[in-house]
């Protein structure tokens, strides 16, 4: 009874709560495959946490304390994939000095699995993604940023599957518009491609896997009013996304956007702001029978 | 599933209100209508908040790039005679200061003159302390990664950015003087003269400030001259280290080059 009463509670009250219950999932859904999906956007070279001076974000943030939460969950959830959606790199003296060395030194000890390749990225142009590339143990995944013709050629994958016990995950990326917002001397001859054809392209190659789950890494950033494409836009034109994990825009999202699109089908936006002030947590539950199953929220307690 | 929880609720008795139902069912339908039956999902964040403690062994990690960042943020890169801050309404110290040596290192750069040089005051961040200035003061006034760029003004365009100081009072100016009365423009001045129709002037700014932030939508077509990667705070820094060698002091003050009623 205390049990449902947890669930209930998390049910009503939504995101963002902290909870000291123990609850493995597994104890309510015992024959459920599970994954836990963590993300990050828009780090911004945010090692230490903002600094102690009375504003806003002031001791908070950073990726010293998102390792912490991490570790934590790592202790509970045996299996998860931890994802970024770009701009790793500047807005710290960090950056400035070390070229974002230690940015991805830090996300590798942390056990990222991903990232994908924001406007940022290229602030010291395609030499300084090249230069850091080896710090980062994790992979760069990026579908319509046509590299073939720089540095980068054959070091940004375009997808990749993850196999995790038993679940086949799906992950593409998707980069913003280039033209007008990085110098050209700063990307080069990389080429911009239309994100929606090509995540139709990836969908329908990582379906063809029988990937379970299909992520998309964006930076195409959350929302315009214009007609730039945005995640939302992308959500409403391309059927079989599950999870699109956004960036650019900073949007601090209290709870992820659904997005039905005309076919019916259902694709989960979310975004997690700047500088690891928040870490995302994306819980999927899948049911041997097609029967409804409810996954729990359940967040860590960080005192 | 959800016959489930109804009944549970029915046996737990603890509803408070018919509200709590009413949010209770919405999350349950939100669930059960999904048409991918096979998946479902949770989503939420937890912050890092001020009751997150540090990583130790990432503290541990990070503490030698910490030391030698400050060890090179704290080098003293040069000297003000006196605090140098954004106090003042459109014309501001620190406007004039930055102003004049962004137009400085874009004439030392391209070996031309420049006419005008122009600084949004939003962004400057912070300002340069009395006495020894640090690498780290540069970095807090200007933390962005803004570029410089080199625009042509035709007449037209000078009048728009005269006007737009005294409307906005929001700019930092060098070689181009303003004068309003009762909020219109009455008099502007390129190093002490009339605008010729006929000519073209060279504006220094950043990529921010010509590529229409602010509401500079005039800047947005007018042609380019120079596009840099030459950062702001790389420029600032370079021209303030190249002072100090001469044995200078930085000195800046609000000299009436932007006279706003």
């Amino acid at each position: 009874m205390k049990r449902r009463d947890f669930i209930f509670k998390s049910l009503i009250t939504g995101v963002g709560l902290t909870y000291s219950g123990n609850l493995a999932f597994a104890d309510i859904i015992p024959d459920g495959k599970r994954i836990s999906i963590l993300h990050t956007n828009d780090m911004h070279s945010r090692i230490d946490p903002f600094p102690d001076d009375g504003g806003r974000n002031a001791n908070q943030g950073g990726m010293t304390k998102l390792a912490n939460l991490v570790a934590q969950i790592r202790k509970e959830e045996e299996n998860l994939l931890l994802l970024d959606a770009g701009d790793v790199f500047q807005g710290t003296p960090y950056f400035n000095f070390y070229g974002g060395e230690l940015e991805f030194k830090l996300m590798s000890k942390m056990g990222f699995d991903a990232s994908t390749i924001g406007n940022h990225e290229f602030d010291n142009g395609l030499e300084g993604i090249f230069e850091q590339l080896p710090n980062a143990q994790f992979s760069h995944i990026c579908s319509n940023y046509d590299f073939s013709n720089t540095i980068l050629k054959n070091k940004i994958l375009p997808y990749k599957v993850y196999k995790k016990k038993g679940l086949k995950i799906g992950i593409f990326g998707l980069g913003i518009e280039l033209n007008g917002l990085v110098s050209k001397k700063n990307y080069g001859n990389t080429l911009y491609l239309d994100p929606i054809s090509k995540a139709e392209e990836m969908v329908s190659e990582l379906q063809s896997k029988k990937c379970d789950l299909i992520i998309c890494l964006s930076h195409l950033g959350y929302s315009y009013r214009s007609a730039k494409i945005d995640d939302l836009k992308l959500a409403s034109s391309v059927s079989g996304i599950d999870l699109i994990i956004g960036g650019h825009t900073h949007t601090f999202l209290d709870e992820p956007t659904r997005v039905k699109n005309q076919q019916g089908f259902e694709t989960i936006v979310h975004q997690v702001g700047t500088g690891a002030l928040r870490l995302g947590k994306v819980d999927f539950v899948f049911s041997k029978e097609n029967k409804m199953k409810l996954a729990s929220v359940r967040s860590l307690p960080i005192s | 599933m959800k016959n489930d929880y109804l009944i549970s609720i029915r046996e737990m008795g603890k509803l408070k209100s018919i509200y709590s139902l009413g949010l209770f069912l919405a999350f349950s339908l939100l669930f059960a209508c999904s048409p991918q039956l096979h998946k479902n999902v949770q989503a939420s964040y937890i912050p890092a908040d001020s009751n997150v403690e540090i990583h130790p062994e990432m503290e541990d990690y990070v503490s030698p790039y910490r030391e030698n960042l400050d060890a090179e943020m704290n080098k003293i890169i040069g000297e003000t005679t006196t605090e140098i801050n954004k106090s003042g309404s459109g014309e501001t110290a620190l406007g004039n200061l930055i102003t004049d040596l962004q137009k400085e290192h874009a004439e030392k750069t391209f070996g031309y003159t420049i006419d005008i040089s122009a600084m949004n005051n939003g962004g400057i961040r912070n300002i340069l302390p009395e006495g020894k200035i640090t690498l780290g003061n540069i970095y807090e006034l200007s933390p962005f990664d803004n570029y410089l760029y080199v625009l042509e003004l035709d007449a037209d365009r000078v009048k728009k950015l005269a006007e737009y100081a005294i409307n906005r009072k929001s700019l930092g100016l060098s070689g181009l003087f303003v004068e309003s009365e009762g909020g219109v423009l009455v008099r502007y001045l390129i190093n002490g003269e009339k605008v010729d129709e006929s000519k073209t002037y060279l504006l220094a700014v950043n990529d921010y400030m010509a590529s229409g932030g602010d509401n500079l939508d005039f800047l947005i077509d007018a042609p380019v001259r120079e596009q840099t990667d030459i950062v702001l705070r790389d420029l600032l820094i370079e021209r303030i280290r190249a002072i100090s060698e001469k044995g200078e002091k930085i000195s800046a003050r609000i000299e009436g080059r932007q006279k706003l009623d």
